[in-house]
């Protein structure tokens, strides 16, 4: 009889999910299993809508990374008008994105994944959180919350509240940045350069030491990468052209134009799923498997373009490789962005242009069809509207980050399971929580957002199941 | 970063406003404290930064309750869930990443209908006046005012 391991709900993710590990009759792995199972179904409801409502409707598809798709709304809606927003509304909304990037990259390091690193795999679940990390480490757990904090009160001085903001609209932004809220940057980015080298020192030293198995079998295989970049190949954010690069370094595809992103995208669906399979066309399904975010972004560019982020990404790819392919890097590449935000972030509200008061352009409808893209915290991010005259949409097709990095996601939660479950699973045995938890992290390298994904509400359990060949759950752990 | 607030009194207001009587918490603290889906780790800088802290949620209550102010603790209960805390463990989270032990009380309002919309229940709103009495009361500095 086969088995399956069924993990429902997975923890410490922003979403609903489970994982199922499918055993055969000797009790060898044969199949894992990333699903998604909630759905909401946003692409549809907006038909009929105005454009100009999408990015307050779009942003309340998820509270962690309503930025993103504000922003590409808000882009979206700028081709739809046919203008090219001012220079002070280009760079306020850039201001928006790092600090979306720092404050999401701070929870995903902080609160989700660094109990893992900090309380170890095998510690008690019920303290193996941000909690648990306050009362192990205060001044870590204080100041990553501190920088979290950072990135979000920029977002509130900017829109006026930390989520579900409607301060991007095509055509520009609503309101520009104040002098107050310019100094208050700049007194804060001291304390958040300090929290990042902190958690760099600390996170290369666990690298070093008791992470090294992780790094091996936490998805290290090779794949696409995806991300914007500059026309120069820099790291970009928000502009730019697509870039693909291969595991060998080499650059597939470049300057690619969201417009056509349907000739080199395609989207695959799997019936025990919600959660759509994107791949790189030319390369079809399966083969076509690429990764978008942070590791992604850090992959695809040449370089970050500032001295201490390009110094801390010489030394992710001198211990990760050139182009790094373990999943594991993630988390070392959030923490390289953190600085890249921080370096920009400075240069930012230190240039004269983002206080002009120049900040929105209006015009009439002069497009029916427009592609907007953006880097959201987990990848690159489409919004894809079709309008009639009046404006009203009549087609909406959203790529999310999370959705890219679903094949890659289910390739290493099986690398993990092949590598922490005993191989066979002896018949009846019970699989140790410590395993299960290596399996969870494993999709928490991608820091997955499956409200975004699916466009549906959110909660963060996870279930886990081991599946018999008849179906039959032999096995299961509920957290959440 | 600190709340709005009346004399170092911070006032937060939790719950859902378009989700009929959650909404109350966001209701009374309009304009005098902070408004929030749900408590969460950041606010703990916030709440040590004040001298006394009120929270203000829907109240899924027994029949025939009404709007209750009581005393609200510190525990270190561990959670699962990273993205919303207790109002207890915030108020132990003060106190042990910020060193503030900040007396708190909590006003519960019974809440009857949670179905989408932005307006209350006839139940909720005949709980109203009673809520606002207790919320002046502990504005004035009362901890525990009579209904």
């Amino acid at each position: 009889m086969t088995r399956t391991v069924i993990i429902d709900p997975v923890t410490r993710i922003e979403g609903h999910a489970k994982i199922t590990l499918h055993l055969d009759e000797a009790g060898h792995l044969t199949d894992t299993r990333f699903h998604v199972v909630e759905y909401r179904g946003f692409e549809k409801f907006c038909e009929g809508r105005p454009f100009t409502e999408m990015a307050g409707i779009t942003a309340r598809i998820c509270g962690i990374c309503p930025v993103s798709h504000l922003l590409a709304a808000a882009k979206t809606g700028d081709k739809l008008l046919a203008l090219a927003i001012p220079p002070a509304a280009d760079k306020l909304r850039r201001l928006l994105n790092l600090a979306q990037l720092t404050q999401s990259h701070a929870l995903s390091f902080f609160h989700l994944s660094s109990p893992d690193f900090l309380l170890g795999w095998e510690s008690d679940p019920a303290k193996r959180n941000v909690f648990g990390l306050m009362a192990a480490d205060p001044d870590l757990a204080r100041a990553g919350i501190r920088l979290r904090q950072f990135g979000q009160q920029i977002l509130e001085l900017l829109g006026g509240r930390k989520i579900h903001s409607t301060w991007a609209v095509p055509g520009g932004v609503r309101t520009p940045l104040s002098q107050e809220a310019k100094d208050w940057i700049l007194d804060r980015l001291p304390e958040a350069r300090a929290t990042v080298t902190l958690a760099l020192e600390l996170y290369k030293k666990l690298l070093d030491g008791p992470l090294q198995k992780e790094q091996r079998v936490f998805g290290d295989f090779p794949s696409l990468f995806m991300g914007l970049v500059t026309p120069k190949g820099l790291w970009e954010h928000i502009d730019g052209g697509i870039r693909f690069r291969d595991a060998n370094g080499a650059i597939v595809a470049d300057q690619l134009s969201e417009d056509d992103y349907a000739a080199f995208l395609g989207e695959a669906v799997e019936p025990w799923s919600y959660l759509k399979f994107p791949y790189y066309k030319p390369l079809g399904y399966p083969d076509g498997i690429y990764r978008v975010g942070p590791l992604a972004r850090l992959n695809v560019c040449d370089s970050i373009g500032t001295p201490w982020a390009d110094r801390e990404l010489a030394e992710l790819r001198q211990r990760s490789g050139q182009t790094a392919t373990s999943s594991f890097a993630y988390h070392h590449a959030r923490l390289v962005e953190i600085v890249a935000c921080l370096e920009a972030i400075e240069i930012l509200v230190n240039d004269p242009d983002l206080m002009h008061g120049r900040i929105r352009l209006r015009a009439s409808l002069n497009r029916n069809e427009a592609v907007g893209v953006s880097e959201a915290p987990r990848g690159t991010l489409f919004h894809h509207y079709k309008v009639d005259d009046d404006g009203l949409l009549t087609s909406v097709n959203l790529i999310i980050a999370t959705g890219q990095n679903n094949l890659a996601m289910n390739r290493t939660v099986h690398q993990i399971a092949q590598a922490y479950i005993p191989d066979p699973v002896p018949a009846g045995a019970e699989i140790p929580e410590a395993m299960l938890n290596r399996v969870e992290a494993g999709i928490r390298c991608f820091d997955p957002c499956l409200s975004c994904s699916t466009h549906a509400a959110g909660q963060m359990p996870l279930r886990l199941q081991l599946l018999a060949a008849d179906g039959t759950v032999l096995a299961e752990r509920l957290r959440g | 970063m600190s709340g709005p607030g009346v004399e170092g009194a911070l006032l937060i207001g939790i719950g859902n406003p378009l989700r009929g009587d959650d909404g109350v918490g966001w209701h009374l603290v309009e304009g005098l404290g902070l408004q929030r889906h749900q408590l969460t780790p950041e606010l703990a800088e916030t709440v040590a930064a004040a001298d006394r802290l009120l929270i203000v949620d829907a109240w899924l209550a027994p029949p025939r309750s009404r709007c209750l102010l009581r005393p609200l603790l510190a525990s270190d209960g561990w959670e699962r869930d990273t993205h919303r805390v207790a109002p207890a463990r915030l108020l132990a989270l003060a106190e042990q990443l910020f060193e503030r032990c900040v007396p708190a009380h909590e006003l519960l309002v019974p809440a009857f209908d949670f179905s989408w919309g932005d307006h209350f229940s006839p139940q909720l709103r005949r709980q109203l006046p009673q809520a606002r009495r207790l919320l002046r009361g502990w504005l004035q500095g009362a901890a525990a005012p009579r209904a």
